[in-house]
């Protein structure tokens, strides 16, 4: 397979979970693949990886909150790769709070990387992104649309990287540059496994799931690869799922009579 | 590229436009393809080409016994079903009132013209008789349904796990269209849903595509200036080829969206944006 053939990808929070497993499928695609985040380590395991199959990997240490080291991890890939094609704004940061407790601090640093890191990447991105007619992918989540008690900085966060998706669909469409999200449901990754803790709770999860099992990291990357590829040349602004099916399932009613 | 390699499809209206690319789009992913079609020599027309993939069937999807022969000729054939396509649809029929809709439409057109304030409303929904109304949601609803129920009795029968994909329309979302049209399109999406909810437990998975304005044949015959104000509408300011559509399909067709289910793909342009 060889649909992104000397595309240059760009992945942020990269080292780890969804981040790791979609810069591994995009190079298996053929794309040259950047990976940044905040620790160096994860970052150049995924990129020797990469390159121990004879692809290209470029891993850099960036804090997205911070727009200087921002700018410089766009101008880097660009010059090193020539050029960007495919953006995946992966990274985030989940500091949970109820609303009458949350503190300001946490509250910003819910907003600083999800909010603010992904707009300072798509804005630097884009002049790149408006040659190659490339295209964003946002990693959201269903807490973005759906309630969820107890994270409500981390749900408004989401919530706004859905904003800044159609935004950005409608904003870049006339250059060609796509803008798409995917929303993950629970998937199985080191947080998540850290909030469900034995197998009752992963149980309990499971059963208000239609699909009745937790995705693994790789069924979203899959997704992720899908919307950056030519394959998805008329989708745009769209909000994909990667849930099992939780997004239909309103409540706990049909599923949790079983 | 093989994502679909071994796999065994169904896809109905594949006589022409989106329904012939998604067999063609399949079949070159691997799949062998039941292509089925009210017009038996359009869809064997379109398995041309794909010599060793599948075969076609003539089928009115309006008609449930008609259904369950083609579902039971394909168990017969190829002992079950991995991936069910509903794409068969119309968006008009005899006695709808379109013909009076699009009397009403020209003559307002032409006031706008003169420069004048048209003295009628674009109405369409006055004139839809009985017939007419049931004739399009018969092909549409009543047809995705008695494929799924069939299909789905079959997966369930021989216990194995698949993949559904109902074709709805940006109509279901917008409201642009006739209203029996609109409202059969949007009924495929709660269908959608609730088998989703229904058979998820065990692998089979169940989603829509929501198609925008796409270049097939039926869209040859409109003028240019039509075609430049439908493509207004759309944010990548272009119709669709048929190939783009097939090519959301065949993701959700494969095990690339393994854990996606009960969505409603938009692979149109934007236009659900605006």
């Amino acid at each position: 397979m060889t649909s992104l053939k000397d595309k240059v990808a760009l992945v942020t929070g990269g080292g780890t979970g969804i981040g790791a497993a979609t810069a591994l499928r995009l190079a298996e695609e053929g794309a040259k693949v950047a990976v940044c985040g905040r620790r160096i380590g994860p970052l150049e395991s995924i990129a020797s990886q990469i390159e121990n199959k004879g692809g290209q990997a470029l891993a850099i240490v960036c804090d997205i909150a911070d727009e200087s080291q921002v700018d410089m991890t766009i101008s880097a890939v660009a010059s090193q790769f020539g050029g960007l094609d495919i953006l995946v704004n992966n990274a985030t940061l989940l500091e949970a709070g109820l609303i009458d407790g949350h503190t300001t601090e946490s509250w910003h640093k819910n907003f600083s990387v999800t909010v603010d890191g992904t707009l300072f990447m798509m804005r630097a991105a884009y002049p790149h992104l408006a040659k190659s007619k490339g295209s964003v992918v946002n990693v959201s989540s269903i807490v973005g649309s759906q309630g969820t008690p107890y994270m409500t900085g981390y749900a408004a966060a989401k919530g706004a990287v859905n904003a800044m998706t159609r935004n950005a669909a409608i904003e870049w469409a006339n250059a060609g540059v796509r803008c798409n999200a995917v929303v993950p449901g629970a998937i199985m990754t080191d947080p998540t496994k850290a909030i469900l803790p034995d197998e009752r709770a992963q149980a309990y999860m499971e059963s208000l799931i239609p699909m009745r099992r937790i995705g693994d990291p790789e069924e979203v990357a899959n997704a992720i690869v899908f919307l950056a590829s030519p394959l998805a040349s008329y989708i745009t602004g769209v909000l994909l799922p990667v849930d099992g099916g939780r997004a239909t399932e309103l409540s706990m009613g049909a599923v949790s009579m079983e | 590229m093989g994502r679909l390699n071994n796999k065994i499809a169904i896809v109905t209206g594949a006589g022409q436009g989106i329904g012939r690319a998604i067999v063609q789009t399949l079949a070159s992913e691997g799949a062998t393809v039941v292509a089925v079609d009210l017009n038996l020599s359009a869809v064997e027309e379109t398995l041309q080409g794909f010599p060793q993939s599948g075969m076609a069937l003539a089928c009115n999807v309006g008609n449930s016994a008609e259904v369950a022969s083609v579902v039971s000729k394909v168990e017969a054939e190829y002992g079950r079903v991995d991936v069910l396509v509903n794409n068969a649809g119309i968006g008009q029929a005899p006695n709808d009132g379109s013909d009076l809709y699009m009397q009403r439409l020209g003559a307002r057109a032409e006031a706008f013209a003169k420069g004048e304030t048209p003295t009628v409303f674009a109405d369409h929904t006055i004139d839809m008789q009985d017939d007419g109304w049931l004739a399009v949601m018969n092909v549409n609803i009543n047809g995705t349904f008695y494929f799924c129920r069939d299909v789905l009795k079959l997966m369930s029968r021989l216990n194995q796990t698949g993949s559904i994909i109902n074709i709805s329309s940006t109509s279901a979302l917008n409201g642009e269209g006739g209203a029996h049209y609109c409202a059969s399109k949007a009924a495929i999406l709660g269908l959608t849903k609730a088998l989703a909810q229904e058979v998820g437990a065990r692998g089979i998975r169940v989603n829509a595509v929501a198609p925008g304005p796409t270049d097939t044949p039926a869209m040859a015959s409109i003028s240019e200036e039509w075609r430049q104000q439908i493509a207004q509408a759309v944010l990548l300011n272009r119709l669709a080829s048929p190939r783009e559509i097939a090519s959301a399909v065949a993701f959700l067709a494969s095990d690339e969206s393994s854990y996606i289910t009960g969505h409603t793909l938009c692979a149109n342009g934007g236009m659900h944006l605006l």
